[in-house]
């Protein structure tokens, strides 16, 4: 029975609980019901017995370590069911553990794992986090052991968790073993939970309420149904989750739980709710036909100390309700005499789930943890909460608000105070004061620093980014000469501060540069800046003006438009959105929500920048010097056009096309083999016009023409990057054919070319001068920004794929019909295949499962293909990013893209992993754009080879358009298809959709494959995906096991090698020469090496690409040798060659007269006589 | 105006705190014989409570 005094007094009644440790009490629930599945994942289940047996070898690899009774291990691990065996581990061995999220910034948890003197952290992402931290040794998941005796006590701490501090400093809370067993045996009886029970596992583990999630299960016989981090943060996925998991009670904060619908989840029989105040309406919502239960408690009282049941008829502020069993609860004044009931107070609490008190804190612990006066019990503490309350007549109680300047923001319970010692600390910062005010989007921060030259957002971010978690970064900043002073107290004016925060998050922030959305917004959304801005965008990417609760991928959004999105919302709204979180966040209000919770961006665009190459344009270049004769990289379409064509009006259009976008009038001329890019003044184009009319079979002749066409040899240096022909079939029938340069291009330019030719030649038919508006950016815009952003994140860029790709094989070998040319050659043919109607439904729905796009799901069934093709379970294959990353580059031609490894990993994994797998490095390699492909390959040290592309053999392309229409005024017109000139890699897998269905569409290089085995291959793939969608689940290998057919598997006999391989070494008879054994062409290319690789010394046996040497210093090297030489020298052959032994032996052996390299050599050293000449050493170091 | 005074106490646990001084001390806690302000007395606590652990544990740890 509760008590209720006269005073605002209440006490719990007195309920038992058992004398033992955590760990004892699951050790005795395991061998009461071994079998019994103590955590589950989808298809990952532990049994007691499992998870037992896990815990135990974390325990024995601790114990190994010296961790015993209260030593603190860091607990750092992902959302996996071993996490709950490294918790369990920890405790087993004794210790106390302490949460420590991955992901999470990462000054702030060394910083926590300092205070709490941690030396072992534990969990699958340990080494991730702390393999670096010094004095920290991290240790992954060891393997099963056999159980040993606890040897803690109920009162040695279990868990130790940090909580925001006012001193900018997070405090940790000592929690014991007897605190959570009192807790769990309070919250079982008050909730009414059994060996039945299955538990929603959401809370972070640093979080206290995951204190619930777990041991109220462990300690009954129940199920902890753990959710991985990607369906904790999505609610289609969390319900979907709850469902498929039959979770039937759990604690969820009212943020979270207002995201679903209660009649998604009619088996979540008990609901508590708490962790912020929760509205009378969700109550409302929630209450009817379940048990509702509020729950309010500080990490300090171990979870909950009130709690009690809501019904769908309270009003706000609803009561929190009554003490849990065995606490109490006091409701007094500031000298801490208790009020009279129904009067304001600050809640105290008292009981045996108070914690110990601060880790390592001994004044702050005896503020808040105060002599009981009150109870009569000797030597008791109450804990001052902070919080203000009052009791209703019923002895409930109902919550206020803070005493202080604690706030709850997104359900994280935030000290102000900790905000603002962390931006003091930032160099350039004079005072600041940090406030919250109610926003668009819940309650935010907004931070005010002086003088007005405080550091930038950028800055700002960059400091604080890595000591305040995502919910304390300060919403907006605003930037003063002072702060407000209140003029009678002196003191800073905080009601002053709060009014000017509530105004500056209404208010869009200035963004210079840039223009307004201003696209037609449905009037429902136009009160609230944030949504209207964003709907604005929204409309104009997808087409339709979305609703609050439109859905992202319903809506036709793909992984493109996401990342236009993003690109808008960067460019107009100076927010800052991941892909991954529109995916994530699906619904149009909370991608809203989470725009104007978004850190701002810092990306600046400058304008007017000369031409400028970027690296991906320096690529092809290279690519092109290589091969000068074959066109791999040209992109080809045609269109036939039906109705009177008005040529001269075409031609104009043309010419307004290439005035616009400038990049189409570039040459890339060189000097010294550095390329570089000069444009050419617009001309007027003239549209040649074959006449075919008279031909006898003018499809073929169409045809043979379109394909020579596609395969016309750009001159880059030269001659226009593009060529336009119009055939002509009859007098109202005309293909007007179209080839550039990939340099000058890619996939999404075409729809934007296709506008501006439209509008051109709609106003010259009209007799109006067809001048197209000036760009806000050109591409050497691009070329700029992306300079400086590669500049910028480079190096922890390349940091990050050096890490991901370390150890990944860098030849990708697919079972072929014939040797490999000892030349790469660009051959090209094409074959495509469509998913069936059932397949294609599956990969969508699946897609649509796993939060993820059709192309992540093809790319895993294509790893699986490949990896049963070639035996391994790691590959790299390229994929392909586009980087139109900000608005102004929307409209611009040119080219965007860029070629990323994609590192494919099979090993026992159901499909639905597979498909996680490929989504997260589809997004990864999105997300790490700041290392172009050559510095990639590189930092990895892949070797050079003639016969392939680096790294990259294979690609994967799933930059998916639907093919943009060509409208000309007058003229019907339908694509006609034109062969791809030429192959690139070994095999481009392109994903499409043709007539609402998915398919693949592949190039391939017919010197290493026949027709009959890529058919048979994607016959193949199809199938596969065919079964994998249909059992996602099952281990992936396992499925469909006869695919793919010997015919695709089984290479041709000696197919598997390198046609003409050259024997290494130079020919007998043309070494040694010279006084130091060098002869004087070796001479003559180490010294052009020497200058070219800035280095005092080259070795004649050196690789060109060990020692500093890359595919663009080759060029140099090319250019000074011809010249040096006054020859013709292929660039191939320095590839071929790549030292400098082996390179003079070519040459000399090439060569008509020998005396040229001699002569030569003269010049060279006459050349080089006003620079340092590095000193000869003997044994051929040049 | 003074100060508020507080005195330091503990209790049989050893756990530390501060209490009002003039008031009657509850039920189980001893007065440490250290009087001054709150921050005097927080300040006194941080150095004299240096192991942190409650006496029942300290002692079976032992």
């Amino acid at each position: 029975m509760t008590d209720i005094l006269s005073v605002s007094a209440v006490r719990g009644e007195s309920l038992p609980w058992p004398d033992a440790t955590l760990a004892e009490l699951v050790v005795a629930q395991a061998a009461r019901t071994p079998d019994a599945v103590a955590v589950r994942q989808w298809d990952t289940r532990l049994s007691y017995a499992e998870l037992l047996s896990r815990a135990a070898g974390v325990a024995a690899t601790l114990r190994a370590r010296g961790v015993g009774r209260q030593t603190r291990v860091g607990v750092c691990g992902t959302r996996r069911p071993d996490l709950v065996a490294t918790v369990l581990g920890v405790l087993l061995a004794g210790g106390c553990y302490v949460p420590l999220e991955p992901g999470g910034p990462r000054r702030r948890l060394r910083g926590i794992a300092a205070d709490a003197g941690l030396s072992l952290v534990v969990g699958d992402a340990a080494e991730a986090e702390f393999g670096a931290a010094p004095g920290v040794e991290a240790i992954g998941l060891p393997g099963p052991a056999p159980l040993t005796p606890c040897p803690a006590r109920p009162g040695d701490p279990a868990y130790v968790l940090f909580t925001s501090g006012s001193t900018g400093r997070p405090k940790g809370v000592l929690t014991t073993h007897r605190n959570v067993v009192e807790f769990v045996s309070g919250v079982v009886a008050l909730s009414g939970a059994d060996a039945g029970v299955r538990s929603l596992g959401i809370a972070s583990l640093g979080f206290d309420a995951a204190t619930m999630d777990l041991f109220v299960p462990l300690l009954l016989g129940g199920t902890v149904q753990l959710l991985g981090a990607e369906d904790r943060a999505d609610p289609v996925r969390l319900a979907r989750f709850i469902v498929a998991h039959e979770v039937n009670w759990g604690f969820i904060t009212p943020t979270v739980l207002a995201m679903l619908d209660p009649e998604e989840v009619p088996d979540w029989r008990t609901v508590l709710c708490g962790g912020e105040a929760v509205p009378a309406a969700l109550a409302a919502r929630w209450a009817p036909g379940r048990r509702f239960l509020n729950g309010y408690g500080p990490t300090e009282t171990t979870v909950l100390a009130v709690s009690g049941p809501l019904s769908a008829t309270e009003a706000d502020p609803v009561p929190i309700g009554r003490p849990l069993p065995n606490h109490r609860a006091y409701v007094v004044d500031a000298a801490l005499d208790p009020v009279p009931v129904g009067e304001t107070g600050e809640l105290l609490i008292g009981g045996p789930g108070l914690a110990d008190g601060y880790l390592g804190r001994p004044a702050l612990t005896a503020e808040r943890f105060v002599p009981d006066p009150f109870s009569g019990l000797p030597g008791e503490r109450l804990y001052r909460t902070g919080d203000l309350v009052r009791h209703d007549l019923d002895g409930r109680i109902i919550y206020l608000g803070r005493a202080d300047r604690q706030v709850k923001i997104r359900g994280q319970r935030i000290e102000l105070g900790e905000v603002e010692a962390v931006l003091a600390d930032l160099p350039g910062v004079a005072s600041v004061a940090v406030e919250a005010v109610a926003g668009p989007a819940g309650t935010e921060l907004v931070a005010f620093l002086t003088p007005t030259d405080a550091p930038d957002d950028a800055r700002l971010r960059a400091y604080a980014g890595s000591r305040l978690t995502a919910a304390m970064l300060p919403a907006r900043v605003l930037r003063r000469a002072a702060l407000p002073v209140s003029p009678t107290s002196g003191k800073l004016d905080r009601p002053a501060l709060r009014a000017l925060a509530a105004t500056a998050l209404t208010t869009p922030p200035a963004e210079p540069g840039g223009t307004p959305a201003d696209a037609v917004v449905p009037a429902a959304l136009t009160d609230d800046p944030v949504a209207a801005a964003v709907a604005g965008i929204w409309t104009r990417l997808l087409g339709t003006p979305p609703g609050p609760d439109t859905d992202f991928l319903a809506a036709g959004g793909n992984s493109i438009a996401a990342m236009r999105l993003v690109a808008a919302l960067r460019d107009e709204l100076g927010r800052q959105v991941d892909t991954r979180e529109v995916f994530a966040l699906r619904g149009f209000g909370r991608l809203v929500e989470q725009v104007a919770v978004a850190p701002s961006a810092g990306d600046e665009l400058s304008t007017g920048n000369p031409p400028t190459l970027s690296p991906p344009q320096r690529r092809l270049w290279f690519v092109d010097q290589l091969a000068p004769s074959s066109a791999p990289y040209n992109i080809a379409v045609a269109h036939r056009l039906r109705g009177p064509l008005d040529t001269a009006a075409l031609g104009a259009a043309l010419r307004a096309v290439a005035v616009r976008h400038d990049v189409l009038r570039w040459r890339i001329p060189q000097t010294g083999g550095v390329p570089y890019a000069v444009c050419a003044e617009p001309t007027d184009v003239a549209v040649p016009v074959v006449d075919l009319t008279d031909s006898a079979d003018r499809e073929a002749e169409l045809a043979r023409m379109l394909a020579a066409g596609a395969a016309h040899p750009f001159d880059l240096a030269t001659g226009p990057p593009w060529q336009v022909t119009v055939y002509r079939l009859g007098p109202d029938e005309h293909v007007l054919a179209v080839t550039w340069h990939h340099a000058v291009f890619d996939g999404w330019s075409e729809r934007v070319c296709y506008d501006d030719v439209a509008t051109g030649y709609g106003r010259a038919v009209a007799g109006q001068p067809p001048a197209l508006p000036e760009l806000r950016a050109r591409y050497a815009d691009y070329a700029v920004w992306r300079d400086a952003r590669d500049r910028r994140r480079g190096e922890a860029d390349l940091a990050w794929w050096a890490g991901h790709l370390s150890g990944a094989p860098t030849v990708l070998e697919l079972p072929r019909d014939r040797p490999r040319p000892a030349v790469q050659t660009y051959a090209g043919a094409e074959a495509s295949i469509r998913l069936s109607a059932t397949a294609d439904h599956a990969v969508r729905e699946l897609a649509e499962r796993r939060g993820t796009t059709v192309a992540a799901v093809l790319l895993a069934a294509f790893g699986e293909l490949i990896a049963r093709l070639t035996g391994g379970d790691d590959h790299v294959l390229g994929a392909i990013v586009a980087d139109r990353r900000l608005a102004a580059f929307d409209d611009v031609v040119g080219l965007f893209i860029d070629t990323v490894p994609v590192r494919v990993r099979t090993a026992g994994a159901s499909f639905a992993e597979l498909v996680d797998r490929c989504a997260g490095e589809l997004h990864d390699a999105t997300a790490h754009p700041g290392a172009p492909l050559e510095r990639i390959v590189e930092a990895l040290g892949v070797g050079r080879d003639t016969a392939r592309a680096p790294l990259v053999q294979v690609l994967f392309n799933v930059l998916n358009f639907a093919p943009p229409r060509l409208d000309l005024s007058g003229l019907s017109t339908e694509p006609v298809a034109v062969p791809k000139p030429g192959s690139p890699f070994d095999i481009t897998v392109y994903v499409v959709e043709r007539d609402g269905r998915a398919g693949v569409e592949v190039v391939y290089n017919p010197d290493l494959f026949d027709a009959t085995r890529i058919e048979d291959l994607l016959a193949d793939l199809a199938g596969l995906v065919d079964a994998l969608a249909a059992t996602p689940h099952a281990p992936a290998r396992a499925v469909a096991v006869d695919l793919p057919r010997p015919t695709v598997r089984v290479p041709q006999l000696g197919a598997m090698t390198v046609a003409g391989a050259e024997a290494a070494g130079p020919p007998p008879g043309l070494l040694p020469a010279g006084p130091d054994g060098l002869t004087e062409t070796e001479e003559l290319i180490a010294g052009i090496w020497r200058e070219v690789l800035e280095r005092d010394r080259v070795g004649v046996t050196d690789n060109f690409f060990d020692i500093g040497g890359h595919s663009l210093a080759l060029a140099a090297v090319h250019a000074r040798l011809t010249a040096a030489t006054g020859r013709s020298i292929r660039m191939l052959d320095l590839f071929r060659h790549p030292t400098v032994r082996a390179l003079a032996a070519s040459l000399d052996g090439a060569a008509d007269r020998p005396e040229l390299a001699r002569a030569a050599m003269r010049a060279a050293a006459r050349r080089g006589r006003t620079r340092r000449i590095p000193p000869r050493r003997p044994g051929g170091t040049a | 105006m003074a100060e508020p005074r507080f005195l330091v106490v503990r209790n049989d646990e050893e756990q530390y705190s501060i209490w009002p001084a003039g008031r009657d001390l509850p039920a189980g806690w001893y007065d440490m014989g250290f009087a001054g302000t709150r921050e005097e007395c927080l300040a006194h606590i941080d150095t004299v409570w240096t192991d942190m652990r409650p006496r029942s544990v300290r002692e079976s740890a032992s």
